[in-house]
């Protein structure tokens, strides 16, 4: 195998972790929007812990892998497909990491008030329905699904 | 083309997606989370593979990469999915069914990268 082959195949892998991790944050979070006990909650968006470190490792790879990939095919930084993917790759990361720091502060809020009684709480379901944290998950999600299409189009290639 | 190839990886990335699910809900106990994100996993395996069968017949690719990643497919992916289907309904065998997961994510990344890098 070329060192081309074993570039795109981690590339690949890579975006794989990065939106398969997404994808489970996402059901995990949605689940946890349906429950009323704090306790529920705080367990529900604690198991999203593993998946945010796949999510990480997944768009760490991408990066890393798809620039040496640019580098050893001697593609151009400026081509228009593959600035608009860094551009988006990095959208997503940030507003992926809005929604997430939300998500995190939701959390340390359900397990406050787990241990103060687990009563179902007004704050609790604002925090978890909110409506700008949504906005950026679904945002950052939709980068992703951008960068997929530039990357099987590659526009102007 | 183009636009089949991006449904067949995207619809492969939620497959991914309903493994980690599947295997962290399993590690978990959360039993009914876990069969139902098995079950879409499995479902997601079924329309990748047809995709995929879809782009190699148009493309009409014979190539050793194409049959390693349909063996994978189709014996580890989507009799494995169905296993764990089974896995996280029945109590008998729930113990496997995180460690089952989990193997089953490694062979859709091995897929993956079959796919992508083409060896052969």
């Amino acid at each position: 195998m070329t060192t081309g082959q074993w570039l795109i195949g981690f590339h690949v892998v890579g975006a794989f972790l990065f939106v398969s991790g997404g994808v489970a944050v996402g059901v995990l979070h949605a689940l946890a929007t349906r429950r009323e006990r704090p306790s529920e909650v705080a367990f529900l968006l604690g198991l999203t812990r593993p998946a945010v470190a796949i999510v990480g490792a997944g768009a760490l790879l991408t990066l890393a892998l798809g620039g040496w990939l640019v580098h050893h095919e001697r593609f151009g930084w400026g081509d228009g497909w593959i600035s608009a993917a860094l551009v988006l790759w990095l959208v997503a990361v940030v507003l992926g990491g809005i929604g997430g720091r939300s998500a995190r502060h939701t959390r340390y809020l359900a397990e406050q008030l787990a241990a103060g009684g687990d009563h179902p709480s007004e704050e609790l379901q604002r925090e978890l329905t909110d409506p700008v944290a949504r906005t950026m998950n679904y945002a950052s999600f939709l980068c992703v699904v951008a960068v997929l299409a530039l990357m099987v189009w590659k526009p102007g290639a | 083309m183009n636009a089949v190839l991006f449904l067949h990886v995207l619809v492969a990335m939620f497959l991914g997606g309903g493994l980690i699910g599947a295997a962290i809900c399993a590690r978990f106990e959360l039993w009914s989370v876990a069969r139902w994100s098995a079950a879409a996993a499995l479902a997601a395996t079924i329309v990748a593979i047809g995709l995929g069968e879809g782009l190699a017949a148009d493309e009409r690719v014979s190539a050793g990469w194409v049959d390693a990643s349909r063996g994978l497919a189709v014996f580890g992916l989507l009799l494995g999915g169905a296993g764990l289907v089974i896995a996280t309904g029945s109590s008998r065998v729930r113990r496997l069914a995180a460690p089952w997961a989990a193997a089953l994510i490694v062979i859709a990344l091995a897929t993956a990268f079959v796919m992508a890098a083409k060896p052969s």
